[in-house]
């Protein structure tokens, strides 16, 4: 039983070693064939994988149903664009201290923790929802995300003609000024735009064959952070509150702070991959197909039709949603229908998802059970 | 020495009073029986000492310290664990892995290792099928391996809801030995039981309950020989 085990892992490992090289040679292969345009594609790709794994920990490993997500993704986006481009000024009891104006990395830092920050927010009065009222509370909460963002949160002078230093909070001991303050804060409806490519050491990240490399690395950091989760502590507590809630709360675990931790690390991964997106197109705006309810869906579909609870899943359910749509691109009218069919016959003939996440370990303890059995 | 007292307990369930003051004590190494009908409050009496409801009034003290309004986790840490009404066996994972969640407020491996052997002793039929999956198990199995997850956590009184609940009689009495075997590596057991005859004969101590209220309580010897509760919950005709 032991050897059938290995044979299967070291299978595995060789998938994941093909799909890995794949994934590395990809764009070297477009490049020769003088094919930009499905490398930025293949840039988008891998964000949605990156979106799709966030996804995961939230609905595949707690059991989740989060349809607030693209509420983190538009955090994450906002604080790279915020701090990339505008500067405040701070004034505490007369010392002064300037904070914005950060490249792309440090950025992106920051943006991970406000993300999870805005995640405990969000979800901190929502844990003891269940099932579909909690979907329904984390739609609202994520569409009131966006609407933040469009209304600004401070009032843009209309057009060009701002003056140089706007003052937002005056006060003996604290006062905060907006030093460019052209568009407000969000930019509202328009967005921000004007954001730095990423750079490190002098090495600018400028065209789509050089961030494809760049976003694959966070692909890997991602999935190495939920590989090492699968099998924690944390993981195990969460297959129990996905499996039965009420007889995990019973066992001890507790329920409420492991939730919370799954709304808080999906939220953080999901602003990673925001921060990602502005520095791959510069210019962001609270558009609803991008950071919108169906964005959220969107996700939920990735999860959902890769299979729940399954990193390989994530890889071919976002490649079927958003590679499908850009094939079918010369029929713009027809295009969704086409996604559309093919989701309709995933769910007649792999109900379960296209790789189902305990698959592979359900065969083995099934083989098992059987064997001792007889 | 009194380890667990129950103290003018009240439990709501939104505006319906289900607990109406109830008081009750077990001394340490013993096993105590709840009996009453159906609706008598048994149940919520185990999940209002568990932590999975609040109580409205009242005090619990486990060794003189208050674990009423505790969290669950909390009160599982402390010693208490509850094994429920119908089990709820998690079926899509293995017997070894439902182990494992009744010790997870145990952070020592070792340990874990050390109390699962335990448990696969007392519970041989476990070990042979350790990688078979929880819903796959017949009754009487799923019943050992709800008590032997609740044993994971290394309790010091383990709460026994209904461990008759769709056993044929043969199983019910190896349940019952067992429970005795439990009793007699040290752990306090509280067993809620609608086979009252069966219940008594194996405890010390027994309680009656009505709509809310614990009408009777004294050694189970006493109990089975009282003729209005003979006549009310053992059966016997006059």
């Amino acid at each position: 039983m032991q050897k059938k085990y290995s044979i299967l892992k070291s299978k595995l490992a060789i998938a994941y070693l093909l799909t890995f090289i794949l994934f590395l040679l990809l764009p070297i292969v477009l490049d020769y064939s003088n094919n930009p345009y499905w490398i930025s594609i293949g840039v988008n790709y891998l964000i949605w994988i990156i979106l799709g794994l966030a996804m995961n920990i939230a609905l595949g490993y707690a059991g989740l149903f989060q349809l607030g997500q693209a509420g983190f993704y538009a955090v994450g986006a906002y604080v790279v664009a915020i701090l990339n481009v505008k500067i405040f000024t701070f004034v505490i009891y007369g010392i002064t201290f300037k904070i914005g104006g950060y490249s792309f990395f440090p950025s992106l830092l920051i943006a991970l923790v406000i993300s999870c920050i805005v995640g405990y927010l969000f979800s901190r009065p929502i844990l003891r929802l269940r099932g579909d009222y909690l979907c329904i509370a984390t739609i609202g909460l994520g569409e009131i995300i966006r609407y933040i963002l469009t209304n600004d949160l401070i009032n843009a002078p209309p057009g060009d003609y701002a003056p140089p230093m706007k003052i937002l909070g005056t006060g003996k001991s604290l006062l905060i000024i907006l030093d460019n303050p052209v568009g407000g804060l969000t930019g509202g409806p328009n967005g921000i735009s004007g954001i730095a490519r990423p750079e490190i050491l002098g090495f600018t990240f400028d065209t789509p064959f050089k961030y494809y490399y760049l976003v694959m690395f966070f692909v890997l950091l991602v999935l190495f952070v939920m590989k090492r989760l699968e099998n924690s502590r944390l993981g195990r507590a969460w297959t129990y509150i996905r499996e039965d809630e009420t007889a995990a709360q019973s066992m001890g675990v507790d329920i409420v702070h492991y939730k919370l931790l799954a709304f808080i690390i999906s939220a953080g991964i999901a602003g990673i991959a925001g921060g990602l997106y502005a520095g791959r197109y510069t210019v962001i705006s609270p558009a609803p197909d991008v950071f919108g309810f169906g964005a959220s869906v969107l996700m939920f579909c990735i999860v959902v039709l890769g299979g729940i609870g399954s990193i390989p899943g994530v890889l071919v359910g976002s490649l079927g949603l958003v590679l499908l749509p850009e094939i079918f691109r010369s029929f713009p009218e027809a295009r969704y229908l086409f996604v559309g069919i093919a989701m309709l016959l995933m769910m007649i003939f792999r109900p379960h998802g296209l790789i189902p996440g305990n698959m592979l370990s359900f065969n083995k303890k099934y083989c098992d059970a059987c064997s001792s059995n007889t | 020495m009194k380890l667990l007292e129950v103290e003018n307990l009240e439990t709501c369930y939104g505006n319906l009073k289900v607990l109406k003051g109830i008081t009750f004590s077990i001394e340490k190494g013993q096993i105590a029986a709840l009996l009453g009908a159906n609706g008598a409050g048994k149940s919520t009496t185990l999940k209002t000492i568990s932590g999975l409801l609040k109580p409205l009034n009242g005090s619990i003290m486990l060794e003189n310290e208050d674990i009423a309004r505790l969290e669950t986790h909390k009160i599982i840490g402390l010693g208490i664990t509850h094994v429920p009404e119908g089990r709820f066996i998690f079926s899509t994972l293995s017997v070894d892995e439902n182990l494992e969640i009744g010790a997870h407020i145990i952070n020592d491996k070792k340990r874990v290792l050390e109390i699962k052997e335990e448990v696969y002793n007392m519970f041989p039929r476990l070990r042979e099928r350790y990688k078979q999956l929880g819903g796959t198990l017949s009754g009487g199995e799923q019943q050992m391996l709800a008590i032997g997850r609740g044993l994971m956590a290394n309790p010091k009184i383990l709460l026994l809801d209904e461990p008759s609940l769709g056993l044929s009689p043969k199983l019910f009495m190896m349940i019952m030995d067992k429970i005795v075997e439990i009793r007699d590596k040290g752990v306090t057991i509280l067993i809620v039981e609608q086979n009252a005859k069966a219940a008594l004969k194996i405890s010390d101590k027994g309680f009656i309950m009505e709509t809310g209220r614990i009408v009777k309580s004294g050694t189970a010897n006493e109990l089975l020989n009282d003729p209005v509760i003979q006549q009310a919950y053992l059966g016997k005709k006059t």
